[in-house]
């Protein structure tokens, strides 16, 4: 359909960051294609995702970008966090090095995106309880300290990435509409594509179909 | 933990201040300088480009000024056109001729770009086209008077094509003529429109002599060199080097991160780029075995830059950085990657031993040259090529040898099969010989028996003489099938029929027809019957072929082969005495007789040579019998090999 693409108003940038292997690609995976990334090893390459959502009765298209989590690649990699309208902070809850680099994880997000960027932390890999290494109240009491928006999830059972997603949605199409994200400037991570009249339309009776057929 | 980990990167004092050696700390942006200095330096260098600009324009100035002298040309036949425009709307294709022409050297490259959206502009009409060509040529314009002057650095001239692009994007959405186009159309005009211009400026935009660009390019491309060393493992990826497949995989995406020198439009560069990165996501798809992250994303890039050693490399980054759609870059697929290159390629400049987890002194002697590592890239690729190929096709036969086995032990079995089939059959077939002989002789002769049944009644009279017929031999020796039949009708009218066929030659003179119809149960009788018949013979007259041999040797064959013919000659005088009888009996193979075997009768006639042997119809009455067994057996074979060949 031509007007597919364009079936959405306005594009978010993501960033998906933190250490090497706390299920960064499974993550986003988990979210773009609603599977876990191990049971299809057919995909080819996940480290650009996309996902059109609502919010507020406004189609966004998530562009997300997948980031490697290597330390050696950390000082080179800040390109990447240009223009993200929102970053998700990623550790591993069964391996608590993965939460203890977070505050460098957290400076360089801080330094290298924008104010009105909204940095949402997620604890990975909550499926696996019983091998828990950082504790949920740990974790909560260091969101609350940096102003962060936290959630335990799985990308393996897909419990609550959608929520992680969406609500870091909610939150960038709160701050444009309360004016602090400026549309304009270059570097928000946000582009707005003002949808056409009869166009929309097309688009509404596309989405529910997007969401029943993926499983 | 990171920071300090960060802050442990050991990097001289000195090499962090300034060169000019004024104790303030330097930039490597700024070429090693402090922000002072930098500027100090840049405008020295800028006024030296001005100088050498100006020799150049002196050398240049015969194309330059012909470019203004079209472009006012241009200028004024658009005016014409303009004009024209109000009384007429002037032909869709005289409009689209107008702007190729307008950009001197690049005239070829444009109109390429141009045909290349012919399919856009036949659907957005000609008023878009016109105006985005007049939006094209204000902005090459504008741009190219700027470019001019020495002192607009290549920021300044960056921001002007950003500006440009979203002027243009604001512009498709406000002005009139470009209402109720798609968005779709409009991103393509908009691409359409930084395609044209940048292709156009390229040679003024791309690696422009204000900037340290190409200084850049060289440092980056002998840096690569001397990391021709660092193999996939030293970063940790994934890429098995000795794979063929991986190998023609790391190849394909080399070349096409070695494309992006040869396009000159923005884009095109970055779709170099996206097919070269989706190359290797293909590529560590195949090394990783399933789906990659930017993990083991990243590293691999790195690889392929390092053996791809592209060309200008830093030029055509900073090239796209600049004029390429900054909405474009950064977010997309397209923008994505290009991000993930200048990773790399900022990996690259930055490497330290320590990023390749090293220790210093190796990594210092490699870099050098004072050792070179064993396994790689290089070496497999040039000193080892043979032995890979060597391995490949050793693999290879191996391979092969194994099939080649697997067949032969399948061929084996077949064999095995087949013997054991053919035994089977063998069995089977004897046993159908004990058989089917018995009972086809009891099916067949019923039928002839019944045909001549009420023909035999008649035939007692003639065979009452029993006791006479010995004596009779002698005195009429040339009818010794008549001496036979005497024994032998009674029990068996196979004979009773070989004396009809005798009479029935007989009755040739009356009718050849007659004659070739008695060939029949003639036939009849040898096939089926006669086994039995010769059986008889040979117990019962042993005694008698002596004295049929010597007495008449045609005769006495005659009886029990098919065709008389030889004989009636013989004794052609002797019948008609004994038509009365011949007479009598002709009439049932007649009923019987009911087709004509003219071909047998024939066959019979060519056999009259041979007939002078005695145990030739004993031999010739076993073969068909045998040929039916046989046949019966080939039929079964046959039934059981498509049976076979329906399995396999």
């Amino acid at each position: 359909m031509s007007g597919g693409p364009y079936s959405y108003s306005y594009i978010f940038k993501y960033i998906i960051i933190g250490d090497m292997g706390v299920g960064k690609s499974c993550l986003l995976h988990q979210f773009t294609e609603k599977k876990f990334m191990a049971d299809c090893p057919h995909t080819i390459g996940v480290e650009f995702g996309t996902r059109i959502i609502e919010v507020s009765g406004q189609k966004i298209k998530l562009q997300i970008w997948d980031t490697a989590g290597q330390e050696r690649f950390r000082a080179v990699t800040r390109s990447y966090y240009r223009g993200a309208a929102g970053a998700l902070m990623v550790y591993d809850i069964t391996r608590r090095s993965t939460y203890n680099h977070l505050s460098s994880w957290l400076t360089d997000t801080r330094n290298l995106t924008n104010p009105s960027t909204v940095i949402f932390l997620i604890g990975n890999k909550c499926d696996l309880d019983g091998q828990r290494d950082v504790t949920y109240e740990e974790a909560k009491q260091f969101a609350e300290e940096n102003g962060l928006m936290f959630v335990e999830a799985s990308a393996k059972t897909g419990e609550r990435v959608e929520e992680a997603f969406l609500e870091t949605a909610k939150k960038i199409f709160q701050s444009i509409q309360d004016g602090r994200l400026d549309l304009n400037a270059a570097e928000s991570g946000v582009q707005h594509k003002p949808s056409q009249t009869g166009r929309t339309t097309l688009s509404n009776d596309q989405q529910p179909n997007k969401d029943t057929c993926s499983c | 933990m990171y920071t300090l980990k960060k802050a442990s990167l050991r990097i001289d004092e000195s090499y962090l201040k300034c060169k000019n050696g004024c104790d303030y700390y330097g930039n490597e942006e700024w070429g090693g300088y402090c922000s002072k200095c930098h500027w100090e330096r840049k405008k020295e260098a800028r006024l030296e480009v001005v100088e050498r600009g100006a020799l150049k324009e002196k050398q240049q100035q015969s194309p330059l000024g012909f470019a203004k002298f079209e472009e006012k040309k241009r200028y004024q036949s658009d005016k014409k056109a303009k004009l024209l425009k109000v009384f007429a709307k002037s032909p869709n294709s005289k409009d689209r001729g107008k702007p190729e022409s307008l950009f001197g050297p690049e005239t070829g490259e444009a109109e390429a770009v141009h045909a290349e959206y012919q399919e856009l502009f036949s659907k957005v009409g000609a008023k878009v086209e016109t105006d985005i060509h007049k939006c094209i040529r204000s902005f090459y314009k504008k741009l190219l008077s700027d470019a001019e002057n020495p002192l607009t650095s290549i920021d300044e001239l960056s921001e002007r094509a950003q500006n440009f692009y979203q002027i243009l994007t604001a512009r498709l959405d406000e002005e009139n003529c470009y209402r109720g186009l798609s968005s779709e159309e409009k991103e393509q005009l908009i691409d359409y429109a930084e395609k044209y211009a940048m292709t156009c400026l390229y040679r003024i935009l791309f690696c422009p002599a204000t900037t340290t660009d190409e200084d850049k390019d060289l440092y980056i491309q002998k840096r690569i060199r001397q990391l021709n060393w660092v193999s996939a493992k030293h970063l940790d990826c994934g890429i098995d080097e000795t794979s063929t497949e991986v190998h023609d995989l790391v190849y394909s995406s080399i070349t096409e991160l070695l494309g992006m020198d040869s396009t000159k439009a923005p884009q095109d560069k970055l779709g170099c780029v996206m097919r070269c990165c989706r190359k290797i996501l293909h590529l560590m798809q195949k090394c990783v075995g399933g789906p990659t992250s930017a993990d083991d994303f990243l590293p691999a890039l790195i690889f392929v830059v390092l053996k791809a050693n592209p060309a200008r490399l830093k030029s055509n980054i900073n090239y796209v950085t600049r004029f390429c759609n900054a909405s474009k870059l950064m977010s997309g697929e397209g923008g994505y990657y290009f991000t993930n290159l200048c990773c790399a390629v900022s990996f690259i400049e930055n490497l330290t031993y320590e990023s390749l987890n090293m220790p210093e002194d190796e990594f210092n002697q490699y870099m050098s040259g004072k050792i070179i590592p064993s396994g790689t890239w290089e070496s497999a690729l040039i000193m080892c090529e043979g032995m890979h190929l060597i391995n490949e096709n050793l693999t290879i036969f191996g391979d092969l040898r194994k099939r080649h086995a697997a067949i032969m032990m399948e061929i084996e079995a077949l064999k095995d099969e087949m013997i054991k089939f053919q035994d089977e059959m063998l069995e089977r077939v004897s046993d159908l010989r004990e058989n089917v002989p018995l009972e086809l002789r009891p099916i067949r002769e019923p039928m002839d028996i019944d045909a001549e049944d009420p023909a035999i009644a008649d035939l007692p009279p003639p065979l009452s003489p029993q006791i006479v017929e010995e004596r009779v031999q002698q005195p009429r020796p040339r009818s010794p099938r008549q001496d036979s039949p005497e024994w032998q009708i009674p029990s068996y009218p196979d004979e009773a029929l070989v004396t009809v066929n005798y009479d029935i030659d007989l009755s040739d003179l009356s009718g050849g027809e007659a004659s070739q119809a008695d060939d029949q149960p003639m036939h009849h009788s040898l096939d089926t019957g006669s086994v039995a018949s010769l059986d008889l013979f040979r117990t019962s007259p042993p005694p008698l072929p002596p004295s049929n041999l010597s007495l008449l040797d045609s005769n006495q064959i005659s009886p029990s082969l098919p065709s008389p013919i030889k004989p009636l000659q013989s004794s052609s005088s002797p019948y008609q005495g004994f038509s009365s009888q011949g007479w009598q009996i002709p009439s049932i193979p007649c009923d019987t007789g009911t087709s004509c075997f003219e071909e047998r009768s024939q066959k019979h006639l060519h056999e009259q040579g041979q007939q002078q042997l005695q145990h030739q119809p004993v031999q010739q009455n076993n073969v068909p019998a045998q040929d039916q067994e046989n046949s019966l057996g080939v039929k079964i074979l046959g039934n059981t090999l498509e049976a076979l060949d329906s399995l396999l």
